[in-house]
């Protein structure tokens, strides 16, 4: 029983866009107007000219008590014994779309030609080829890392590890025990759920 | 083509070729003549068929009306407005939104998630086993272009044609158009005439593609049959 | 991909049996009398042998490289049955080593973009119309070349004038080779000037070396980030991580990683100030008042490595303090010869043993002690060591002063400093910001001012060096030979703005400004006729709105290019240009070389490297002498005669490595020199074997000029560039850096500054390059319209709210764009990058006029007085509160939908 999931080394993320976005849509044909992932601007935030802020990409967490997967009525939406990844069943969901209700963190979007749910596989179909996901080979800044944290053996495990004490996760309210893991050094973590942090910076009503 | 043994093969044959060259060149002054020579029937009755056929041919002739005693000159400047149609209609010439009716089958297939040009791919084996490979003057396109598809089929029928006497080489002949036309023109070329009827401004080429739809509907209940 | 229905479903006629379909009806209904005539034997195929042809699945990986911008960056491009379905880094490229940005990963979405320029295109109807029809190459070539011959022999080969950019796959001395070749002096680009040019020549005349930017592909000592040495990063005016993310931005995130501090200067909170050490959030505009204050504050506490300032640049040197120029040895009765045997100057220094002057000859004198500041009276005349009077210039910017101009902090501003200072190696790197602004030069060489006083010159760890290269490229950054020699002398004295702005002479150019002036007022005379090789120049060009108006003026216009922009919309013949996945080109990446191959190739586009080697054949045929000389070997020698293919170009420099064109792309990413032998530090202190002395650096007098003398014998004469002497220009150009205050500022006590009190500047945004890439539906549906970044306060001021549409008005337009409000920006100052909307080019805007910055920017004097630069940043514009989005532009994601690519 492994637990597959995405590490992002924060301070690397320097917001291209290019590997989380661009490659991800290209590579899973994503239509226009939804992703697999989101790129959250987390900033600035401070008083001027003392700043801070950091990019945070966000896709599915791979959770270990996923929501999405409870509220499946037809179990198309579930997770994955042998990786922990949670998939979709794209010939058994019937679009009811009570998943993406149910996802705390907002990773998952309707396919409107297709008439199901979607998210983030950690590229499956690579993963079948030995290939890692297409996020990871292709982040510019290398802050995108992928592996089994539940091994203590594996790379992202050490990088875990190493940087002890700097580990994040996205704030869990509904119990999902979400398993990706965000390091961060160089700027104060928001402990905020980044759609919800965005929306407030945008609109002005942040509390800092 | 002698013209007293001219049969059912031999006019599609040559609708084939009329409307490839129609897709595939834009309209010269010769062209312009041999049009303004033909005399387009009347198609009667109220088959789908029939009646886009016919509303092709009126527009193309509305268009081809307007020549009526245009000098030379006149007509030069108007075949360069038609052809600035073509290049419009096709091209997307000197557009910028990505909305043309791009002659070709792979735009209009939709095909599973994989990538790659099998469309064209398996056209060139098709054409090759004939020992047929695009001519090298021509502007360049790609193998699923449409005036490419229809001028196979034309090539289909005139090989049909000359081996007639072997009813059973004929028949095989007709099983390979059916099966072209099934694989490679009706799945898409009704689609892509609704985009050349929208897409072009001058009658010209909303009639070709009222006239192609009529055609492809004939060839349809043809090979129905 | 354009998803569509599958029209699979048979209509079934039979009902019943009975059929619709009755075939003597058929045949009356096309018996049509003329269709045999028409249609008789006519064929697109010709007929051979059958052949059988097995179609594969098989997936290939080409290795290439990429151009969505300059950088190049190592490409594995997968495909499958003749189409691209796959782009990815090359792992081997040293500078991107695997990865890849936004823009390169779009590279299939711009291949296959429904609106590509398939083939030649004729201009039916009026100008502007929008009506084009396809022709042939000879057909469209035939007709330029009809146009061009006309002209020349009309008017006079002057009148034709040529333009490129730095967007979409340019082979850029292509146009100087055409222009010089063919007769005219008159090429510029919307870049020289204002992009890298001014540090190009900065670095050319003051070293000799490569210069310090990052996104122009230099600085490659710290691409082995592993062993890098440096401490302290200053990232002037660049921000690497939106300019070249796969490149440079990962680079410097690489360096920040392992624990190397950066200094950002810069009015926007980019991902590299976020990340920096220190953030100095400058006033546009004033840079070179802040660098001056770093040059004082690093001579007044001596912070300067005296040793190598003494001996190794020619701040010691006595100037004439009259004529500005360094006074010769031989002048004060101290050498016989004004050169020496070497043929280097002989200058004089202050020893202070002796309290004389003493001659210098290259390298030193050792027997002199010499002093590095003074004023010295020498035979009732005033000299001042070079050192003397770049401290001079610098005194009036104390921390305080520059805190004042440049709107900072003056304890940040001394923090950043020491941190640079303090901590050895460091090194500068200076972006495009400063070259965007009539400052420009000087700031250029303010920059190599600081490294130079800190010794940061060719040691590990720091930007400057002069690295081997593989001798493949025999020009600068691009392979094609300019062809110097064929532009005769009367025609280069045509070249407009030629004469008062000799720094454009080192990359060959011509001044748009001038060209400008020449068709609004047909003074010194009207060009006639304009080609231009680049994306839109409506919409990175300052003042757009005169540039349209002089396009009213001119006769024919040719617009070579990938697909329609704004400026198409007024071209008479538009020429299909190839997308770097169809493109071959050579790149120099450290020490490999990198190959772009045309992994496809759709329709009838080509190299734009072949067609202007075409369009020369065509003027050749109609009677161009020099057009016909330029395809003879002999008379054109090492300017090589023109080619037929890219395979024939290249094949002529390839030997260089010992291969054909193919066996290079067969071998790239190919190690043309291990890391060892590249990496050449201290070249300046290598033994000339010749002389048995330090080699120095690569300027007239070995030292670094860091007192740019040569600036004052380039404004006079045009030397070192220049092919022939030119009359000299209005004033000397000075040989230090000068602060020049915006003309339009907020500090002026004017009109302009009360009615438009923000200070407009621009940058980078990771999606787009210059004017490419709108087009592009993944890269779009991310920045749909420009963002205009103002801070809460300023955005208060006028009610206005994160995402509102604003209008933002200068003295010379007014457009839209989206309001992101941020404290990321410097209150006071407002950002916002270029922008231009296809989906409007049909429109009466031709899509330049909605959302394009460049309709504010400034086009007139002053500028730059070495090379022209005109005004795209700092000056003063107003922002309000707008109703709505501009008329028919696209936002919404599924606007985009009808730019997915053709492909399948």
């Amino acid at each position: 029983m492994s637990q597959l999931a995405i590490v992002v080394e924060v301070d690397r993320c320097i917001g291209c866009r290019g590997g989380c976005q661009i490659a991800c849509k290209t590579e899973h044909n994503i239509s226009l107007g939804r992703s697999r992932s989101t790129l959250y601007t987390m900033g600035p935030t401070g008083t001027f000219p003392d700043l801070e802020m950091y990019f945070l990409p966000v896709m599915c967490q791979q959770c270990k008590e996923p929501a999405c997967a409870a509220v499946c009525p037809t179990g198309a939406c579930m997770k994955n014994e042998e990786d922990g990844v949670v998939t979709i069943d794209p010939d058994s969901c019937i679009g009811c779309q009570a998943c993406l209700n149910a996802c705390p963190f907002h990773c998952n979007s309707f396919n409107q030609e297709m008439r199901i749910a979607d998210k983030c596989t950690l590229c499956m179909q690579r993963r079948e080829e030995g290939l890692e996901p297409a996020c990871v080979r292709n982040c510019a800044g290398g802050a995108l890392h992928f592996g089994d944290i539940d091994d203590p053996e594996s790379e992202v495990s050490k990088l875990l590890a190493e940087n002890a004490g700097h580990v994040y996760t996205l704030p869990d309210p509904s119990e999902c025990q979400p398993s990706g893991r965000f390091i961060l050094k160089n700027a104060k973590w928001i402990d905020m759920m980044p759609y919800l942090f965005e929306k407030a910076l945008k609109e002005g009503t942040l509390d800092e | 083509m002698n013209k007293e043994t001219l049969t059912l093969p031999g006019y599609r044959e040559l609708l084939y070729r009329f409307f490839a060259s129609v897709f595939l060149e834009e309209i010269d002054s010769r062209m312009l003549e041999e049009l303004l020579q033909m005399r387009f029937p009347q198609a009667e009755g109220n088959a789908a068929w029939q009646q886009d056929l016919d509303a092709g041919f009126r527009m193309i002739e509305n268009y081809l009306h307007t020549f009526d005693g245009k000098s030379d000159t006149k007509k030069k400047e108007s075949l360069e407005y038609l052809a600035a149609d073509y290049a419009k209609t096709f091209l997307a010439a000197g557009d910028a939104t990505g909305k043309a009716a791009f002659p070709y089958e792979s735009i209009y297939v939709g095909t599973d998630s994989t990538f790659g040009g099998s469309i064209q791919m398996n056209l060139n084996a098709i054409y090759a086993a004939k020992g047929l490979t695009m001519r090298e003057d021509m502007f360049r396109v790609m193998e699923d272009h449409v005036g490419l598809e229809l001028n196979y089929m034309a090539e289909l029928l005139a090989e049909e044609v000359r081996v007639s006497p072997d009813p059973s080489a004929a028949e095989k002949l007709q099983t390979e158009q059916k099966e072209f036309f099934r694989t490679h023109l009706i799945n898409w070329i009704l689609l892509f005439t609704q985009d050349v009827y929208k897409y072009a401004e001058l009658d010209f080429y909303k009639g070709i593609a009222r006239a192609v739809t009529g055609f492809m509907e004939a060839e349809q209940e043809f090979f129905a049959e | 991909m354009i998803y569509r229905i599958v029209c699979l479903k048979y209509r079934h006629s039979t009902i019943n049996g009975e059929k619709n379909m009755n075939e003597n009806q058929y045949l009356q209904a096309i018996s049509i009398p003329g269709l045999n005539e028409a249609a008789g034997e006519k064929t697109f195929f010709t007929k051979g042998e059958p052949k059988i042809i097995e179609v594969s699945d098989e997936e290939k990986i080409v290795s290439t490289a990429c151009r969505a911008c300059i950088a190049n960056c190592g490409v594995l491009a997968h495909v499958k049955n003749g189409r691209v379905i796959r782009l990815e880094g090359e792992p081997t490229d040293p500078m991107s080593k695997g990865k890849l940005c936004a823009k390169g990963l779009s590279g299939i979405s711009a291949l296959y973009h429904p609106n590509r320029n398939k083939y030649p295109l004729i201009r039916v109807g009026e100008r502007g119309g929008g009506r084009f029809r396809r022709a042939s190459w000879d057909e469209a070539l035939g007709m330029i070349a009809d146009k061009l011959m006309q002209v020349k022999n009309d008017f006079g080969a002057e009148y034709v004038f040529c333009s490129t950019g730095g967007g979409g796959n340019p082979e850029i001395w292509s146009i100087a080779r055409f222009c010089n070749i063919f007769g005219t002096p008159n090429w510029f680009e919307p870049g020289c000037a204002q992009c890298y040019l001014p540090r190009v020549l900065s670095a050319a005349m003051m070293y000799g070396g490569s210069d310090n930017s990052i996104a122009d592909s230099n600085c490659l000592e710290f691409y082995d980030e592993e062993h890098n040495p440096i401490k302290t990063l200053v990232l002037w005016g660049t921000d690497p991580s939106y300019s070249c993310p796969s490149s440079g931005g990962r680079m410097v995130n690489e360096l920040r990683a392992k624990g190397v501090k950066t200094v950002v200067i810069d009015p926007r909170f980019t991902p590299d100030a976020a990340k920096s050490t220190v953030w100095l959030p400058i006033r546009p505009g004033t840079d070179v008042a802040l660098m001056l204050a770093w040059i004082r504050y690093i001579l007044t506490n001596e912070l300067y490595d005296k040793d190598f300032v003494l001996h190794w640049t020619n701040l010691p040197y006595l100037v004439d303090t009259e004529t500005k120029v360094m006074v010769r040895a031989d002048e004060l009765g101290l050498a016989g010869t004004k050169t020496d045997d070497q043929g280097v100057d002989i200058f004089v220094i202050w020893d202070q043993k002796s309290a004389s002057p003493k001659a210098l000859s290259y390298p030193w004198n050792e027997k002199a002690d010499a002093a590095l500041f003074g004023t010295f009276q020498i035979n009732g005349k005033e000299y001042k060591t070079g050192a003397q009077m770049l401290l001079e210039r610098c005194e009036e910017f104390t921390l305080e002063r520059a805190g004042e101009i440049c709107q900072l902090d003056p304890a940040k501003i001394e923090e950043a400093i020491r941190l640079y200072t303090d901590n050895s190696p460091s090194g500068l790197c200076l972006g495009v910001a400063t070259d965007q602004t009539p400052n420009s030069v000087q700031a250029a060489m303010a920059a190599c001012t600081m490294d130079m006083l800190l010794g940061n010159m060719e040691k590990p760890g720091v930007p400057m060096q002069r690295f081997r290269i593989s001798g493949v490229l025999k020009s600068p950054n691009y392979p094609v030979p300019v062809a110097l020699k064929c532009l005769p002398e009367e025609q280069f004295r045509k070249r407009l703005g030629g004469q008062e702005f000799k720094g454009l002479s080192i990359w060959y150019a011509g001044h748009p400004g001038s060209v400008l002036d020449a068709i609004l007022t047909g003074k010194p005379y009207r060009p006639k006729v304009w080609i231009d090789r680049s994306g839109n120049k409506l919409g990175v060009l300052a003042e757009a709105g005169r540039w349209a108006e002089a396009i009213d003026k001119l006769e024919f216009i040719v617009h070579m290019y990938m697909y329609p922009t704004s400026f198409s919309a007024y071209a008479d013949v538009i020429l299909p240009t190839e997308e770097w996945l169809e493109t071959e080109m050579i790149a120099e990446t450290c020490n490999m070389l990198v190959a772009r191959k045309q992994v496809v190739h759709l329709w009838e586009t080509k190299d734009e490297t072949v067609i202007w080697s075409n369009l020369a054949k065509a003027c050749a045929e109609r009677g161009h002498e020099m057009c016909q000389k330029a395809f003879d070997k002999e008379f054109m020698g090492e300017d090589m005669a023109y080619w037929e293919t890219m395979e024939e170009f290249f094949d002529q420099l390839t030997p260089a490595v010992g291969m054909t064109w193919k066996e290079l792309q067969d071998a790239s990413p190919y190690e043309y020199m291990s890391q060892e032998e590249w990496k050449t530090y201290y070249v300046y202190l290598q033994e000339d074997p010749e002389t048995g002395l330090p080699k120095g650096f690569d300027t007239a007098s070995k030292k670094l000029e860091v007192y740019c003398e040569r600036m004052i014998e380039l404004g006079r004469s045009g030397q070192p560039f220049m092919p022939f002497p030119m009359d000299k220009a209005s004033r000397d150009y000075d040989p230090l850096p000068y602060y020049l205050e915006p003309v339009e500022s907020p500090i002026r006590d004017d009109e302009t500054a009360r009615e438009y009190p923000l200070v407009m500047t621009n940058g980078r945004v990771p999606f787009y390059h210059h004017s490419t890439l709108r087009n592009i539906p993944r890269l779009r549906e991310l920045y749909p319209a420009p963002e205009l970044w103002i801070s809460p306060e300023d955005a208060a001021k006028e009610g206005i709210e994160n995402d509102n549409w604003v209008w933002i008005e200068s003295k010379r337009g007014k457009i839209r764009a989206k309001a992101y409000v941020t404290k990321g920006i410097k209150p006071g100052t407002v950002c916002m990058e270029r922008f231009w909307n296809p989906e409007t080019l049909q429109t009466k805007t031709h899509g330049w006029q909605e959302m394009n910055v460049n309709l504010l920017s400034k086009s007139t004097a002053p500028y730059n007085d070495i090379v022209g630069t005109h005004t795209l940043r700092a000056y003063q514009v107003k922002v309000t509160r707008a109703e709505c989005a501009p008329e028919g532009v696209w936002t919404k994601p599924e606007d985009f939908k009808s730019w997915l690519p053709l492909t399948r």
